[in-house]
């Protein structure tokens, strides 16, 4: 299983990668948006794990750019902050599958990934 | 006098001086006198020999020439001649006569002289006779040899005069030296003497003046003693007018001294006391009584009244009466203070008098004992009442007088004495005495008396007798107890009608909520919405009642646990971050770092007071902001007291009102319900609440300005691990609501419209729903289905209510799949009994959305009860200032040092980004710096520096308090050096363990 993680703050980036690391998942790592929209269009990872602000290209475009243009159905899990509760509705709207609001625990991210996982395998 | 003797002496002594000085000088004078006659007399005998001589010569030289020339010329005088020689010699013979040498010769010069006369005769007559015997005569010798002879004579007798004329100037030069040296040794003793005497006039002049200058002083001292002292003397004559006064009269009456003499002594006595004091003076006179004293007053020129002393003595000559000799003092003063004192003492009587018969009057019983228990003032009423009298009481003790009717009751005031004098406190005593006439109640204060030196001296008691007061107290406790036991009535009634209204609420808002989801027309959905708004209102009426009932009396109980603040605002923040939103306000949430995140009390009521406060800002704000700051007020080493402040930018309140706010159904203004709705009980409810926690409330505003409410309250200081126990609700909101399709719940509930809302709003969630009607309904279903995640209980249900159906399924059954409880009262107690059978949780009825959303994501996504699933973010416990739960999470030591060294990097630079932004005054990099650090710190998770960064973050967005902003990046920048290490330290040693 191959996770893209778009997340341009570098503590939680690496958090996230080494913890989905430890559950046996492949990471790509990146800390921007153009970045991850390339890595989307060529690796065609499982999942999406992305941060809502972020350079170049913000998570919502990302969601938009997955669910509406490459109508993919890679799973979306959006990474905000306490307050942008309007812009994961927006998420949501877009066709994100779940949120996490940040401070948040790494092993509850690792749940919410195994259950998006098996939801999909259903 | 003495001083004069010695110069008296010394004058006489120049007088004397002066009189032997003129007697010794006319004594010289007189023998000066005689020597110079002496002298005088020895040149006479000179110039008288030369006579003699020169006429003998001329005579010769006479008879030569007529021997010679026979001219008759010659001899022509030669008889007067003669006559002469001899006269002269006769002249001679006087003066010599006391010489008898001189006499003898002058007797031989007589004879030489006649003989040569008489040669010369002979010679003449030879001329004519002989012309040439004379001539031979006169060539013969003879002629000369008289001559010769006369010559030697004559030179011999000139000799001795010459020698004794030498002698007697010899004498004289002599005399007169004598005569300049006494005269020279007088003068010098007369100038001494005058010099003595000058001094001596000079000394006592000096010793005069000085002996008067004295005595001028001494005069003066005396003379202002004398006025000093007011004393004044006066002479009368037998009839008693004034024939001396001295001169202080005037200060005395007014009148000069100059007016009154001559007058009679009456003039000056008011006419009433004239006849007195003419009649004692009279006496005085009549008996020949030597000295009177006698007082009386005066009249003074202005008519004032003034009181003398007078002495009187009687003046007397040749055993007669002439007058009296007076010694006058003013003693106006000193009779005037006589007065005042013997009106004083009058008074003091007076006052004892009065102070005697209010202690006798008083219905108090009341006394006073010594330091030794003796009494040694009772009044009255303690007479009365202990039928006692004086002598039976007064110096005796408590001891003495007891008659043992009482037993104990003697050792008990006694105690209290001692405990008076010991304490010099008043003392209160309320004791039954058993009296003659029966049992009283009698309520005694003693307190300590005070001496001038604030020693005690003694102890007053005020005893009251207080049965009737008794009496009607223990009537009021039952009457109290009487009305307690309706007020519990009441609060039951309370919290039975508001569990009946509830139930019927529960079924209308939670069918609005589904109708409302259901395809309606657009007039529907308007009265819908009116039917679940109205609803609402009333819920929150309804509970804000039962809450202010329940506070006022008294019922409702504060917990005491340990709680993390943390899960108090979090879901705070998130709930009224959606009103900002919706009503387009900003809104900012500061919790200061020194704010201990562990705390002890009651997190149930600060939600409450914060919930209230922030619906109340959020209510009245229409524009503009809201703030909510949480900051340490003070600390000591048991309690924190945090500062809670809401401020709003809305309507504000008027002065006038501010006062009234806090009371129940006081809002602002009148119309203020009409246009912003509420209950009005919400700030009444807030400050009660606050006040019950032992913290206070306080509000400032400015109309159309906005409000701030401070609210200050006592917290305990708890660690983590006593809040891992306690209360711990979910700190993930959100939306999950996919993760939970597929689930099992099963409803136990007897109310089918409660039933249906429930079963409604799960399936929504694509949760598989069950249902049972009653408590044993569930046990039984449980029994055959166990393939269920969560069970929603009813409380009160028929035949087997939640709470047995609870303990049953824990007990009998085994289970530990999560029950959440749904109550309708919200009561602790029954809440409490809910956990104490072995619920998870509980819900009060109605029950809201966002409350069973928050539940089913704490019991269906957190798998508490699945092992291996739960959070590990307990086992840090013990570092208060951060949190690398999150961060152990990665769970080998490699990635945690990775991560932990990224952040060592990031964070400080991410800072000082931040900084710098910040003194550019650009504010958007500012909001995305500080966002970004937010995620920074999400890991490790630094609690300070974290709502630190949530503030600039907000602040920043909204353009608001600006200025705060980088004094807050310095404080956090100087925060993590202090805190970096700590992290670094405890990540080794956590790691160590892996």
């Amino acid at each position: 299983m191959k996770i893209l993680v778009a997340e341009d703050e570098p503590i939680m980036l690496k958090t996230i990668e080494l913890r989905l690391k430890k559950d046996g998942y492949e990471v790509i790592a990146v800390s921007d948006g153009r970045e991850a929209l390339k890595q989307i269009r060529e690796n065609t990872p499982d999942l999406l794990i992305t941060d809502i602000m972020m350079p170049y290209s913000s998570g919502l475009e990302l969601v938009g750019a997955v669910k509406q243009e490459l109508a993919s159905p890679i799973p979306v899990i959006i990474l905000s902050a306490m307050g942008q509760e309007d812009v994961v509705v927006k998420a949501f709207k877009l066709g994100a599958d779940d949120f996490l609001n940040k401070p948040f625990s790494p092993n509850e991210l690792s749940l919410r990934v195994k259950r998006l996982f098996g939801k999909v395998q259903q | 006098m003495k001083t004069y003797r010695p110069i008296l002496f010394v004058l006489l002594f120049a007088v004397a001086g002066v009189v032997l000085f003129l007697v010794t000088s006319w004594k010289d004078s007189q023998r000066f006198k005689q020597t110079q006659y002496w002298i005088n007399h020895t040149n006479e005998v000179i110039r008288q020999l030369d006579v003699i001589f020169n006429t003998v010569l001329a005579e010769e030289s006479n008879v030569r020439g007529y021997t010679i020339s026979g001219n008759n010329i010659f001899i022509w005088d030669i008889p007067a001649s003669n006559r002469k020689i001899l006269a002269t010699i006769e002249h001679t013979s006087d003066l010599v006569q006391n010489n008898p040498e001189q006499s003898l010769r002058l007797h031989r010069i007589r004879e030489l002289v006649q003989e040569k006369m008489s040669h010369h005769n002979s010679l003449i007559v030879l001329k004519t006779s002989n012309p040439d015997s004379a001539r031979t005569l006169v060539s013969s010798l003879y002629g000369k040899k008289i001559t010769d002879n006369l010559t030697a004579v004559l030179s011999e007798m000139k000799m001795i005069e010459n020698k004794l004329l030498q002698d007697r100037i010899n004498h004289n030069k002599e005399i007169a030296e004598k005569s300049f040296s006494n005269s020279l040794i007088g003068a010098l003793l007369i100038i001494l003497f005058i010099g003595i005497l000058s001094y001596r006039l000079i000394r006592d002049i000096k010793l005069r003046l000085n002996a008067e200058t004295q005595l001028k002083e001494s005069e003066t001292r005396y003379r202002q003693f004398v006025e000093n002292a007011g004393v004044i003397t006066y002479t009368t004559d037998q009839s008693g007018n004034f024939t001396f006064i001295s001169n202080q009269v005037e200060t005395l009456t007014g009148y000069p001294a100059d007016y009154l003499t001559g007058k009679h002594f009456t003039t000056l006595i008011p006419s009433d006391w004239t006849p007195i004091i003419a009649e004692k003076y009279y006496n005085q006179f009549k008996n020949r009584i030597r000295q009177t004293t006698l007082v009386f007053p005066i009249i003074h020129k202005s008519s004032e009244m003034r009181w003398v002393e007078q002495d009187a003595i009687l003046l007397e000559s040749n055993n007669m009466v002439r007058g009296f000799q007076c010694v006058v003092k003013d003693v106006t003063e000193r009779t005037r203070v006589e007065q005042k004192l013997r009106k004083a003492e009058e008074e003091k009587n007076e006052q004892q008098f009065r102070i005697q018969a209010i202690l006798d009057n008083t219905p108090l019983i009341i006394y006073i004992k010594d330091l030794e228990g003796r009494y040694t003032l009772v009044n009255k009423q303690f007479k009365e009442v202990f039928k006692v009298t004086d002598e039976q009481v007064i110096g005796k003790t408590l001891e003495e007088i007891d008659n043992n009717e009482n037993p104990g009751a003697g050792d008990r005031y006694k105690g209290a004495d001692l405990e008076v004098i010991h304490t010099g406190r008043p003392v209160e005593l309320e004791d039954v005495l058993k009296l003659d006439d029966g049992v009283h109640h009698l309520l005694t204060i003693k307190f300590p008396l005070f001496d001038k030196y604030n020693e005690i001296f003694g102890v007053s008691g005020f005893m009251k007798d207080i049965s009737e007061m008794v009496r009607y107290r223990e009537a009021l406790i039952e009457a109290r107890k009487a009305a307690e036991s309706a007020e519990m009535l009441q609060e039951q009634f309370l919290a039975n009608m508001s569990h009946e209204i509830r139930t019927p609420m529960n079924g209308i808002i939670g069918m609005s909520n589904l109708l409302i989801q259901t395809p309606l027309q657009q007039h529907q959905k308007e009265y819908l919405e009116i039917i679940r708004a109205s609803s609402e209102n009333l819920m929150v009426l309804i509970n804000d009642i039962l809450d202010l009932s329940k506070i006022k009396a008294g019922k409702i109980s504060m917990e005491q646990i340990a709680f993390d603040i943390d899960t108090i605002i979090q879901p705070l923040i998130a709930t009224f971050e959606l009103k900002a939103s919706e009503k387009n306000i900003g809104f900012s949430v500061s919790l200061y770092p020194d704010v201990p995140r562990f705390l002890t009390g009651d997190p149930y009521r600060l939600n409450q007071v914060l919930n209230n406060l922030l619906s109340n800002a959020f209510k009245f704000t229409e524009k503009g902001f809201v703030t909510m700051e949480i900051s340490l007020h003070k600390l000591d080493d048991e309690r924190a007291w945090v500062l809670l402040r809401i401020s709003d930018s809305g309507i504000g309140i008027k002065d006038e009102q501010l006062n009234y706010i806090f009371e129940s159904f006081a809002q602002a203004a009148s119309d203020t319900t009409r246009k912003y709705g509420g209950t009005g009980l919400g700030l009444a409810i807030t400050k009660k609440l606050v006040e019950i926690q032992d913290g206070s409330i306080s509000v400032t505003s400015q109309p159309n300005a906005g409000t701030t409410f401070n609210v200050i309250i006592p917290y305990g200081i708890a660690d983590e691990a006593e809040v891992t126990q306690a209360y711990r609700p979910d700190v993930m909101a959100g939306d999950t609501a996919h993760a939970f399709s597929g689930k099992r719940v099963l409803i136990v509930e007897d109310n089918e419209v409660n039933q249906r809302v429930l079963q409604l709003n799960l399936q929504k969630y694509n949760i598989d729903v069950a249902i049972v009607g009653d408590g044993s309904a569930a046990v039984d279903w449980l029994s055959n289905h166990r393939d269920i995640d969560l069970i929603f209980m009813d409380l009160h249900m028929p035949v087997m209510d939640g709470l047995q159906a609870t303990t049953c399924i824990r007990k009998d059954l085994g289970l530990t799949l999560p029950v959440v409880m749904l109550t309708a009262a919200a009561q602790k107690s029954e809440q409490q009994k809910c956990l104490d059978a072995g619920a998870d949780a509980y819900i009060t009825k109605p029950i809201s959305q966002q409350e069973l959303f928050n539940c089913l994501e704490k019991y269906l996504l957190n798998h508490h009860h699945q092992p291996g699933y739960v959070f590990e973010s307990d086992n840090n416990s013990g570092y208060t200032e951060f949190n690398i739960a999150e961060l152990m999470q990665l769970g080998d030591a490699e990635s945690i040092v990775m991560v932990y060294e990224l952040f060592e990097t990031t964070v400080p630079a991410g800072l000082q980004n931040l900084e710098e932004a910040a003194i550019r005054k650009d504010w958007k990099t500012v909001y995305e710096q500080a966002h970004k650090l937010k995620s920074s710190l999400a890991v490790i998770q630094v609690k300070g520096m974290l709502a630190a960064m949530g503030t600039i973050e907000n602040n920043a967005k909204q353009g608001i308090e600006l200025a705060s902003i980088l004094p807050m990046i310095q404080n956090s920048a100087a925060y993590i050096r202090q805190v970096m290490p700590k992290i670094r330290e405890a990540i080794e040693k956590e790691t160590a363990s892996l």
